[in-house]
């Protein structure tokens, strides 16, 4: 067995962490109430793939091999209360009694210190039930306070204690144009940089890119958090569906770390996924390999704004699920290597990946996208996205120049050096992907 | 009661966050001023009871601000309702914040203030993707790596020796074929610091990049649109007449 651990830590790694379950239940067949649906005898994809997210209760009842941690009562309060409170075991549900006041230090110092003998002792009891546990996967965000600095924390401590088991992140990113806080720019170096060398692997989505996702492809007006997190739970569960599923090619979570990053620190891969249409324009749309896979090549289907014409890709995957069949892969990847725009990295060895999962992607009747019998997740550690990097590092710049709110750090017992310290680990960052897209040979139809 | 979804918007910034109306509006505003920036005592608060109208009434005003009064109300008295959106009006003049508006700031401002990792520095760092090139002989650091870079920049100088200032010539790529005469053949610093060799079309139809400058340095002179840059490589020299555009689309017919 190679079971995987689900981290959720602060509200939004929490709310994301919601809707993935609900999804994964749904796609396994499983109630909210952690029994099988009527008319089951067995779950849904296969023992194998199954259990390495759920585990088995001696009575029949089906247990997500997931944690939730927030530093603040009420989110946790919510799926205590929820539809959902009887699917997860009380243990698993960690809540604190004060927030973080979206402030790293709080989260990573004061605070988070306190909850965190708690939930590392929480982790090795979920890991002490796993046969061979192969790793964790976490999501939260960037910009706030518990997700960055307790997630931080505890990626760190999850290093020393489980030494080269993976982790792979999903990490909420602060949208280009406004800030959710007037600290966040702070929190996501500060966390970036102690994250660096701990998670193998970081999947990022901004919120402004989902957002508008939601309002061009899904005509949802003004979006909230929910519409967010389904459509953020339709690419994770694509991510993590050969995981689960039996019978799919490329199953490991090493597979993605061995496949998509060529030297560790650069483990940010850009994602893309399709189709994302509502339910009243599904009809129209044929939905082809061929078309799902030329989607993820739109900038409109990024998780990330950044443009990817401007970067070189060193490496793609391409995790099909449902009806596909290989050959039309093979045809869409061909099509896909032709176009101008692609370009590869031309001094270290490029490829494109394919997995395929048989089990199609679940639409959740409460949302607005569409189901589709097959769709398409393309992850691609392209140099683009080093503009997300520039983006926050600029705004870092013109706050900590005039030292503004420092004091909120250094008041939690926060050295001042560890800003300059994340910041130059970063623009190092900056400069790693530069020094990944130079040395190329002399591009023979440049045209200025 | 439960919490509530409303959206707390400010100058700088935007979000979705959940209150409970159990809250007072002192304590209310602790929060607010760790998502905003702003302190309690310049925080003056509009409700908007519909998110994207521009209707709203004033629940707290920075003039009147009195901690104790604040600590004796309750969110609930203000029926603040779900996905309402709650604004932050800063009304202190000399506001750290006025500074913090990266939209305001302007190129220079960013350039002033942005960290800079020196390329000794960067150099220095063992975990870098430059060390790490360095230590495995990789693009540059590879000597095969090399050598076909300098077989492909010298093809290309072989090739422009066979190109003139003022033969006709064609370019032929996706997008289909076009015409012109070279205006320039060498090498241009400021596009690629001299590394080589490029050839300068005047084109018959529009159907280029500039006007044979390159960044503002004049390499040569056309119509705007008319001009590029190619390599000697995409340029094929010979009897190659203006097309006449009204003529017909296959060539064979013009030569009956």
């Amino acid at each position: 067995m190679r079971e995987v651990i689900s981290i959720n830590v602060g509200q939004a790694g929490c709310q994301i962490g919601n809707a993935c379950w609900e999804l994964y239940s749904q796609e396994h067949g499983i109630r909210p109430d952690g029994f099988l649906q009527e008319g089951l005898t067995r779950p849904k994809g296969g023992e194998e793939g199954f259990s390495t997210f759920f585990s088995e209760t001696g009575s029949g009842k089906y247990v997500p091999r997931a944690l939730y941690v927030d530093l603040e009562p009420n989110v946790i309060d919510e799926v205590r209360t929820g539809i959902y409170k009887d699917l997860f075991h009380p243990e698993q549900l960690i809540a604190g009694k004060e927030d973080a006041a979206n402030n790293y230090a709080r989260g990573h110092y004061t605070i988070g210190r306190e909850i965190l003998d708690d939930v590392l002792d929480r982790v090795r009891r979920m890991a002490d039930q796993c046969d061979g546990l192969q790793g964790f996967l976490f999501t939260h965000s960037l910009g706030g306070g518990t997700g960055s600095g307790f997630g931080s924390l505890l990626l760190e401590q999850l290093s020393i204690d489980y030494g080269k088991k993976s982790k792979l992140e999903f990490a909420v990113y602060p949208a280009p144009q406004v800030s959710t806080s007037v600290v966040e720019p702070y929190n996501t170096v500060l966390t970036t940089h102690t994250t660096l060398e701990h998670a193998d692997c970081t999947f990022m989505v901004d919120n402004e890119a989902i957002y508008d996702m939601c309002r061009r492809n899904l005509d949802i007006s003004r979006p909230n958090f929910d519409s967010l997190n389904s459509l953020i739970a339709q690419v994770v569960s694509s991510v993590t569906a050969s995981l689960r599923f039996d019978g799919s090619l490329n199953v490991d979570l090493n597979e993605f770390q061995t496949n998509l990053v060529p030297y560790p620190r650069i483990h940010f891969p850009l994602v893309s996924y399709a189709p994302v249409f509502s339910k009243a324009r599904a009809s129209h749309e044929s939905n082809s390999v061929a078309e799902i896979t030329a989607a993820c090549f739109e900038p409109g289907n990024q998780m990330v704004k950044c443009d990817p014409r401007t970067g070189k890709y060193m490496a793609t995957c391409l995790l099909y699920r449902g009806d596909v069949v290989t050959r039309d892969v093979q045809n869409a990847v061909a099509q896909a290597k032709a176009k101008k725009t692609v370009q590869l990295v031309d001094w270290c060895p490029t490829g494109f990946k394919i997995g395929i999962c048989y089990q199609p992607p679940t639409a959740i009747a409460s949302t607005e996208l569409a189901a589709a019998s097959r769709a398409v997740c393309m992850l691609s550690n392209t140099t683009a996205i080093a503009e997300a990097w520039r983006r926050i590092d600029r705004k870092f710049d013109l706050m900590y120049s005039k030292r503004a709110f420092v004091h909120w750090y250094v008041g939690e017992g926060m050295e001042e050096g560890e800003f300059t310290e994340a910041r130059e680990d970063l623009a190092a960052l900056e400069r790693d992907y530069i020094e990944v897209g130079t040395d190329s040979f002399p591009e023979e139809e440049e045209e200025y | 009661m439960d919490d509530l979804s409303v959206y707390v918007t400010s100058n700088l910034t935007s979000s979705e966050r959940r209150i409970s109306p159990q809250w007072d509006l002192d304590y209310f505003k602790t929060k607010l001023e760790l998502i905003t920036g702003i302190p309690p005592q310049f925080q003056t608060i509009q409700y908007f009871p519909i998110s994207h109208s521009n209707e709203y009434k004033v629940i707290s005003d920075a003039k009147a601000y009195q901690q104790d009064q604040d600590k004796t109300h309750r969110l609930t008295e203000f029926d603040i309702v779900s996905f309402s959106r709650i604004h932050v009006v800063d009304t202190n003049p000399d506001s750290e914040l006025n500074d913090l508006d990266m939209i305001d700031a302007d190129d220079e401002t960013s350039e002033n203030v942005a960290f800079k990792l020196s390329d000794e520095d960067y150099a220095k760092r063992s975990d870098s993707v430059l060390n790490w090139k360095q230590q495995n002989k990789l693009g540059r650091f590879d000597p095969e790596f090399n050598k076909i870079k300098e077989q492909q920049v010298q093809e290309n100088e072989e090739i422009s020796q066979t190109l003139k200032v003022g033969d006709r010539c064609r370019t032929i790529n996706i997008a289909g074929e076009r015409r012109g005469v070279i205006r320039y053949v060498g090498k241009i610093n400021v596009l690629d610091k001299g590394e080589s060799v490029w050839v300068g079309i005047e084109f018959d139809e529009p159907v280029g990049k500039n006007n044979g400058s390159i960044d503002g340095v004049k390499v040569f002179e056309c119509k705007q649109g008319h001009g590029s840059f190619v390599k000697p490589k995409q340029v094929e020299v010979g009897d190659f007449p203006e097309l006449d555009p009204f003529g017909s689309d296959d060539e064979d017919d013009d030569e009956l």
